[in-house]
């Protein structure tokens, strides 16, 4: 049994991806076609770039509330700087995100503020930053602009932003394999304090987690904003809660210190098939709330390691 | 002086800031204005109120605008309306509150029996209430009919409205409830070292649970008052309830970390954060910006509370 | 006289650990018995297992002559017996009248409500007892420690009122935080309560055992090794019988042959941590073992963090070959070639659910790298292998979890991963052997004998006497935050244990 939910806990969401595959195939087997399956990955590919990058904090035990925020506000400001810089919009755009990221995460060690109050204090902050510029109101891109069209577009059949995904998502996997900040990612999470006293600066490993989230989100919002070619102050806020989904789905426990990017994908891939799978069993599409709502509960319970939790609170 | 300003800096807080805004702005110390900031602190009160006793036992509950958003909705379906036939009338009230404290013990028994942290489990039924919301909303907007209700929102007593002196009796309520309870004595006392009771014989875990209960229902009740407000039921009506509340219960001096504060302090966080909107607003501040500025707030006053605990060797996640 | 109270062959394991061994102790009534011995002598998990704590592996409890089975604290206490915490217990947002209570609800609420009135009176009963002249209704956290020592002992003394007959009060180290009046107040009020209980006392103090016990009651090693009357104590004795087996077998200590530097590595010029180490000054050399000693909290743990830069605030003034060390994180220390190894293992050491290789790596894994942030895990796995058999580390596999090793390994573990670098030039050791069977300790003290021989500095609070006696070159002792003895020459003038054991206590 001990083995068995070991087994599970670690491949649990390759399994539970292949039933939902199997249920929503054999209830509609048009899903398979491989331009359905584009269009999905295209349709999602903002999700699971934020997926990807959330999974950094979470690693380390942290969380970073505020991404779906910084997608919609680096979707309005690369709109808004698209007809000056064009192209250069968005390494512009997904730089400053990121400082900001590295900001919030260096914030939490100096003022020791928790990481969930810090990033929900910079939702707001972000969310109100983007309304005041756009003034509520939806913001064109102007059209034509390269690297936009480049990532609404496809190459080699596939949806560009979905590339995009799987190139980021390789780069950080092998980041936490092979170098010494992905070693110390996975330590902190074990142990930050062991690891603070191993002579880790933790600072920078938070900085440098809350940065790549929010570098990925203000990707993320400029994906969205390359398919629909508008943006506005919320575009991306409904993105949050199926991104935490999507990571803790996969694996990546909420305590820190165990998964990673891989499994949050795949993990991501999950969130989006319940979402189909919903759609195509008739329910209304409001309960998709409801199955996610449970879904996280449930991953979250299989995932955590408790003996690790003294007093729960 | 310096205790003073450590034990009653929220309350100085807001002095100041009323008078500053009196004096810099002619329309914010008018009678209607000042009937406006309670009518706008009420129900932000109510709930505060509810998450209070679960900060204090240095537990957090996400679930706020999921909770507020299904009350209102299985309010606007229950009673008189434009859409449904059913009509339970003023039953739907304790049925209202019913599901709100059902939805609070579920977390507060989830978190506690499968071991989870608050965090996650009210995030998982943030979702949950957020999606039965949309399910139970039927297929056009309902208008509330039942006037019983809605009087609640449109009388006015004294230039205020029922909904204002309900939260007054609710805050009257819960302090009591705070001081002179063992329920509210041993929330603090959770948040402050739980092993201990728990060594003491105390049950730890009803006194958790009936806080989430206690929560749910007040988030239900602002559910309720904002059906009677805006009149129809609405699967977005609880949205942006929950970070001004969180705000002002840590504005307060209600920590996240537990075993601090209480009612009063986070009526004061309610009265702080909705006075700062309306002076803001006065003064001629950008509206748009208002959620900016909470934001903010909140950074700066978890902070600020918390800057005396700082130390090297701390976990902070 | 009639025994109160008595343990009989009570022993007690934890993991490789023996904590009691086989130990028996008898209390009469009314008398106040005096408990001391050094760090890990078993005194604290005796009181432990005689407040309900801890359940002893073998042995009988007899309370009044009969059997009990004291399995948890509140078993304990309707036996009669309470314990006066050191950490304290009490609710600071709590009133006193609320703490009073805590454990004994029944009565104090109606409906869910308070009765104040009826719980004020009860109270005020309970601090007359005591003569503690406060309103029941003050907040804890406005009382002076001295206040809440007394209030601790009013919480224990209220259980007369629930149990019929004699009672006996358990004090671990009550007088630890106190000023020298609220220990005399203390002490009226043991002297107080000794008619109609019987009390067993903790201390570190010598002088406090002595003043107020009528029988002093001497563990070393687990072990009861002598009981004393009062009439009949020599202090000198009482010291020697602490020191007990852990007398240092002279052989053990082989001639250093290390060349010990002649300019110093560290230098440490009137540190002062406020409230826990007060104007120390010290020297170490490169090649060079300084021992540090005392009880707890006699401030040895907090040079070191100091040095190491995790102290919050310090004053005075620290050297590092020669130029002025200003550091503010473990990061800047390591970065300087100073390492540390923590007391607490398993909070602090050893990065749980992770395997050996990456606890040993983490430090220095980057200076074996391919340059740019790249790890090499395998020329990092030949070197954590050859770390695994010099220090005869039991593990299955360098990938092995951590967690599953014993705590001797886990300990080997943690200091490899300050080994494994190239540029360490001061290593401190916080309690090394903490927890250790004999075997692994002697494995230890061989390595760390070794690296000071290759010209490492070392500074070592030890757990024992024997180990610094061992180990180190000079002899720092500690007692509540001051230096209380130097010797500075150990090969030459080795100190006795005896005179060791008198400046720590």
């Amino acid at each position: 049994m001990e083995n068995a939910l070991r087994l599970l806990r670690r491949n649990g969401a390759v399994v539970v991806l292949i039933l939902i595959l199997v249920a929503v195939s054999t209830a509609a087997p048009g899903i398979l076609r491989w331009r359905a399956i584009n269009g999905l990955l295209q349709d999602n590919a903002p999700l699971l770039i934020l997926i990807v990058g959330a999974t950094l904090p979470i690693l380390l035990g942290c969380l970073d509330l505020s991404i779906a925020a910084m997608a919609s506000l680096a979707a309005v400001v690369a709109a808004m700087l698209s007809p000056v810089l064009g192209s250069a919009s968005v390494p512009v755009v997904v730089a400053g995100a990121a400082a900001i990221g590295g900001l919030q995460g260096y914030l939490i060690g100096r003022l020791q503020v928790p990481s969930f109050v810090i990033s929900l204090g910079a939702l707001g902050i972000f969310k109100g930053i983007a309304m005041y510029l756009t003034a509520a109101n939806m913001v064109g891109i102007t059209p034509g602009i390269w690297i936009y069209d480049l990532l609404g577009s496809r190459s080699f059949g596939m949806s560009n932003s979905f590339l995009l995904v799987l190139i980021t998502a390789g780069l950080f996997a092998a980041m936490l394999r092979f170098t010494n900040l992905g070693r110390n990612i996975y330590a902190f999470g074990a142990n930050e304090i062991a690891v603070y006293i191993s002579g880790v600066r933790r600072d920078l490993v938070r900085s440098f987690a809350f940065a790549a989230s929010a570098g990925c989100a203000a990707l993320g919002g400029i994906m969205m904003i390359s398919q629909t070619m508008f943006a506005s102050a919320t575009v991306a806020n409904s993105l949050l809660l199926p991104a935490l989904v999507g990571v803790v789905v996969g694996g990546t426990a909420i305590s820190g210190g165990v998964g990673g990017v891989l499994s949050s994908l795949i993990g991501g891939l999950i969130a989006i098939l319940i979402r189909v799978g919903v759609t195509i069993s008739g329910l209304p599409p409001e309960s998709q709330d409801v199955a996610f709502g449970i879904t996280i509960l449930i991953a979250v319970a299989l995932t955590t390691d408790r003996a690790k939790i003294g007093v729960v609170k | 002086m310096s205790k003073l300003i450590k034990s009653q800096g929220p309350l100085l807080a807001l002095i100041g800031l009323v008078i500053l805004f009196s004096v810099f702005t002619d329309s914010f110390a008018s009678p209607s204005n000042l009937a406006a900031v309670l009518e706008a602190a009420a129900i932000p009160a109510i709930v505060a109120i509810g998450l209070t006793f679960i900060l204090m036992q240095a537990s957090i509950d996400l679930s706020v605008e999921g909770v507020a958003s299904l009350a209102n909705i299985v309010l606007s379906i229950t009673v008189a309306n434009s859409v449904t036939s059913t009509d339970i009338g003023l039953w739907a009230v304790p049925l209202v509150l019913c599901v709100g404290l059902v939805v609070g013990a579920t977390s507060g028994a989830v978190s506690i029996y499968v071991r989870m942290p608050s965090l996650i489990v009210t995030l998982g039924m943030w979702l949950t209430t957020v999606g039965l919301a949309a399910l139970l909303y039927p297929d056009r907007l309902p208008q509330i009919l039942e006037t019983r209700i809605t009087s609640l929102a449109i009388d006015k007593q004294w230039g205020l409205s029922w909904i204002v002196y309900l939260t007054f009796l609710l805050i009257i309520a819960a302090t009591l409830v705070e001081k002179h309870t063992r329920f509210g004595r041993m929330s603090r006392a959770i948040g402050e070292n739980e092993p201990v009771l728990r060594m003491s014989g105390i049950k730890v875990n009803h006194h958790k649970i009936a806080a989430f209960a206690l929560a749910g229902g007040c988030y239900a009740l602002a559910g309720i008052l904002l059906g009677a407000r805006i009149g129809v039921g609405n699967t977005q009506s609880g949205v942006g309830l929950l970070f001004p509340s969180i705000a002002a219960c840590v504005l307060g001096g209600t920590l996240l970390s537990g075993g601090r504060g209480g009612i009063r302090q986070s009526m004061i966080g309610v009265l702080i954060l909705v006075s700062l909107r309306n002076g803001l607003i006065q003064i001629g501040a950008d509206p748009l910006l208002q959620s900016a500025l909470e934001g903010a707030v909140i950074i700066v006053a978890v902070a600020g509370s918390t800057w005396h605990l700082r130390r090297k060797i701390r976990v902070i996640k | 006289m009639t025994t109160a109270f008595s343990l009989e062959g009570i022993s007690k394991r934890f993991g490789e650990v023996t904590a009691l061994d086989n130990v028996s102790l008898e209390l009469n009534e009314g008398e106040v018995l005096g408990l001391i011995g050094q760090n890990g002598s078993g005194k604290s998990t005796i009181m432990k297992v005689m407040a309900g704590l801890h359940r002893p592996d073998t042995g009988i409890i007899r309370v009044g002559g009969k059997v009990v089975q004291l399995r948890s604290p509140l078993e304990a206490a309707q036996a009669g017996i309470g314990l006066v915490h050191q950490e304290q217990s009490l609710i600071t947002s709590l009133t006193v009248a609320e703490n009073l209570f805590l454990d004994k609800p029944a009565g104090s609420t109606s409906l869910g409500f308070y009765r104040w009135a009826n719980l004020r009176d009860r109270a005020k009963h309970q601090l007359d007892k005591v003569e503690l002249d406060i309103d029941p209704f003050t907040p804890v956290s406005e009382l002076s420690f001295g206040q809440r020592q007394i209030v601790e002992l009013a919480k224990v003394l209220s259980l007369e009122e629930l149990v019929h007959g004699h009672m006996v009060i358990l004090f671990d180290e009550p007088t630890a935080v106190l000023n020298p009046p609220e220990i005399q107040a203390l002490f009226g009020q043991i002297r107080r309560i000794k008619h109609r209980s019987s009390v067993v006392f903790v201390s570190h103090r010598m002088d406090e055992i002595l003043e107020i016990s009528d029988r002093v009651y001497v563990m070393s090693d687990g072990r009861n090794v002598a009981t004393r009357d009062k009439e009949h104590v020599n202090v000198d004795e009482l010291y020697e019988l602490m020191v007990g087996k852990q007398r240092v077998n002279r052989t053990d200590r082989k001639p250093r042959e290390a060349h010990i530097g002649a300019e110093p590595a560290l230098t440490l010029k009137n540190v002062t941590v406020p409230g826990e180490i007060d104007d120390i000054s010290l020297t170490l050399a490169p090649g060079e073992i300084l021992g540090l000693i005392g009880v707890q909290g006699s401030g040895a743990e907090t040079i070191l963090r100091t040095i190491f830069g995790i102290a919050d605030e310090w004053q005075g003034k620290i050297e590092y070959f020669g130029a002025p060390l200003t550091i503010d994180s473990p990061a800047e220390a390591v970065a300087k070639g100073i390492g540390y190894l923590p007391a607490e293992r398993k909070t602090e050491g050893m990065i749980r659910n992770t395997s050996v290789s990456e606890n040993v790596a983490i430090t220095y894994g980057w200076q074996h790298g391919r340059g740019a942030g790249l790890i090499s895990r395998g020329k990092e796995r030949g070197m954590i292998e050859g770390w695994v058999r010099k220090l005869a580390i039991k593990t299955p596999s360098i990938g092995h979890r951590i967690d599953n090793l014993s705590g001797g390994n886990q300990q080997k573990v943690v200091l490899s991963k300050w080994l494994f670098g190239k540029t360490l030039k001061v290593l401190m050791l916080d309690h090394p052997t903490r927890g250790l069977d004999p075997g692994a300790r002697g494995d230890l003290f061989a390595v760390i004998r070794e690296l000071a021989d290759q010209g490492l500095a070392i500074l070592l609070v030890g757990d024992t006497l024997d180990e610094v006696l061992t180990l180190s070159d000079e002899i720092i002792v500690m007692k509540d935050g001051r230096v209380s003895a130097r010797i500075t020459d150990v090969q030459a003038a080795p100190p006795s244990e005896e005179e060791l054991v008198k400046a720590m206590v």
